[in-house]
């Protein structure tokens, strides 16, 4: 775009002093109505000539010039200009049939014809390159929009992160900061609790770096991924104990596991960080008690965690796996869960697909090779 | 004395809780705009802190709700750090600005500061005694001369110690309500004032800038 408008610049230089150059095909045009009106309009005039026409036939060339000069700009003009004012000394002014530009009027009357002609285009030309910088404007304009949309979503997401970081932070360096004060004296109560908050906030802020960490591995693509034969109800002992407490309390899974499940070929770190996000997103979204279910085909093992909270809406149901859902710095998470879920599967040779459970709510299915 | 917490961090208000409870305040907590709202409204605050992120009502919707009705010290808790947030909080009405993560004792400095009537005949700061009732100040027992506009920011920024008073608000008090955006007006008087009574006018400890909301003194 702007060596598009840097070369406009310099090729317009000497041009810009007569209002710009107009497009070739707008010239074109101007030489070519040029070329089939001064025939026919001195063809019209001869026929209808009289002794008192000679003012009439001079400003019917010079609308002639004018339209030129509208239509085609300023070479256009020049040459109708000299050619109207030449065919009207030939055919219209006595003698006739003789070009005498000796006689000063005539002159005078070429040179006007030359310089309305000349003034008009300048006109056009200056109304015309206006026009094509409102145009490029316009062009810059919508093509900076989605930037500019993106630029307002890093915004957001900044804001989001920058919430999600601080405020645990800031409840860690508050709560340290008044143990570490000596005007007040703790009692044994507070000082426990003061401890606490300390705690939860930097696991709370432990599992965020841990989850923009994982997000930028995904993303280039170096996350270390080990498979080994995981067998599930060793996964989902552990999966229980880790929903995140302070997202999803009173969180109560239950399982339907068979027996005889066979094993999967998975990272089992991985596929236990899968399942708590998906529990405590089950949770997150008023579904309590999440059911989680299994069954294997030839090649896979299907793990299913199905809750009846509200649901996915269809229109959504690609966009909760896109990272950084949540935008601005209201509520908590930045919506990482899914969209490393997703990739967390993926990089384990799975898929992860949601899908409405019976009745209402949403069922997402975590398929994965079967160990062999 | 009692203070209201509005954030949605359950963390951050335990921290609080704990904090303003062992230095004797009494605490109403709120965790949404409209909860606080309701709060303010049933049990009137000394003073409130206020995180901006709120779940619906937004912490600025909640001070432009407060002010209707309620000059009740706000203090903004918030974790962003956009000079345009913090403008725009004070714009609405809020007296004083704390970034997250802050310091348990800076925090409780300015609740201290907010919640301080000052009703002193005079102020003494570095040597200097700014007499309120005879608008008269001197410096190490010399008078000092003081214009009138000198004179009018003085008195509102060292009768609100340790406050932040925001640009609009100097400028409005001392200038007229005409006068909201003359921010060259406050360098240079703040400028003259810190020459005359500074002991190191270029860098200032008593009357401080708070980049881009306004000047605090600090006694």
């Amino acid at each position: 775009m702007r060596t598009e408008q840097t070369d406009l610049m310099k090729s317009n230089g000497w041009r810009k002093a007569m209002g710009g150059a107009l497009p070739l095909r707008r010239q074109v045009a101007g030489f070519a109505m040029a070329l089939v009106l001064l025939p026919v309009v001195t063809l019209v005039l001869s026929t209808v000539r009289s002794e008192q026409s000679l003012a009439a036939d001079a400003l019917s060339y010079q609308l002639l010039v004018v339209l030129v000069a509208l239509v085609g700009g300023l070479w256009p003009a020049i040459l109708t200009a000299i050619a109207a004012a030449m065919l009207l000394d030939l055919f219209f002014v006595a003698p006739l049939f003789t070009v005498v530009v000796a006689d000063p009027v005539h002159v005078v009357a070429l040179v006007i014809f030359v310089v309305v002609g000349v003034l008009v285009s300048i006109v056009v030309g200056q109304a015309d390159s206006r026009l094509r910088a409102a145009r490029l404007l316009a062009e810059e304009v919508e093509r900076t929009r989605p930037l500019e949309a993106a630029d307002r979503m890093r915004t957001a997401l900044l804001a989001a992160v920058g919430h999600d970081l601080r405020t645990p932070l800031a409840a860690a360096t508050a709560a340290v900061g008044s143990l570490a004060s000596d005007d007040v004296e703790w009692s044994e109560h507070d000082r426990r609790e003061l401890v606490d908050t300390a705690e939860v906030s930097l696991a709370r802020l432990g599992r965020l770096v841990d989850d923009l960490l994982d997000a930028s591995r995904l993303q280039a693509g170096v996350l270390a991924v080990s498979l080994e034969p995981v067998a599930l109800d060793e996964v989902l002992a552990l999966v229980s104990s880790d929903v995140d407490a302070d997202n999803a309390p009173g969180a109560q899974q239950r399982f339907d596991i068979p027996r005889d499940l066979p094993d999967m070929m998975a990272d089992p770190v991985l596929l236990h960080r899968v399942l708590v996000n998906l529990v405590t997103n089950a949770v997150k979204h008023g579904s309590p008690s999440p059911i989680i279910e299994a069954d294997a085909t030839a090649d896979t093992v299907r793990v299913r965690v199905i809750d009846h909270g509200p649901g996915i809406p269809p229109s959504r149901r690609t966009a909760v796996f896109e990272p950084f859902q949540r935008e601005g710095d209201v509520g908590t998470g930045v919506g990482l869960g899914l969209a490393l879920s997703r990739g967390f599967v993926e990089a384990m040779g799975g898929t992860l697909e949601p899908s409405e459970t019976a009745g209402g709510g949403t069922t997402m299915t975590v398929t994965i090779p079967r160990a062999t | 004395m009692r203070v209201l917490v509005v954030d949605d961090d359950e963390q951050i208000r335990r921290a609080l809780l704990i904090n303003l409870q062992a230095r004797s305040y009494s605490v109403g907590e709120a965790t949404t705009g409209d909860e606080a709202i309701a709060s303010i409204a049933a049990t009137p605050p000394h003073l409130i802190i206020l995180d901006l992120g709120l779940p619906g009502l937004s912490g600025i919707d909640v001070i432009h709700t407060v002010r209707r009705s309620n000059s009740v010290p706000i203090l903004v808790l918030s974790g962003r750090t956009e000079s345009i947030d913090k403008v725009a909080a004070l714009d609405a009405g809020a007296n004083d600005y704390v970034t997250k993560p802050f310091s348990i004792d800076e925090l409780l400095a300015r609740v201290r500061a907010l919640t301080r009537t000052v009703d002193r005949e005079s102020v003494e700061f570095g040597g200097v005694t700014v007499d309120l009732a005879r608008h008269a100040v001197t410096r190490d027992g010399a008078e000092v001369r003081l214009t009138p506009t000198e004179w009018g920011v003085l008195e509102l920024l060292v009768r609100n110690p340790d406050r932040l008073v925001g640009k609009r608000e100097l400028l409005t008090t001392v200038w007229g309500p005409a006068y909201t955006r003359e921010d060259a007006y406050l360098r240079l008087f703040i400028g003259q004032l810190r020459k005359k009574l500074e002991p190191e006018p270029g860098r200032p400890r008593h009357l401080l800038t708070e980049p881009g909301l306004g000047y605090r003194f600090r006694p």
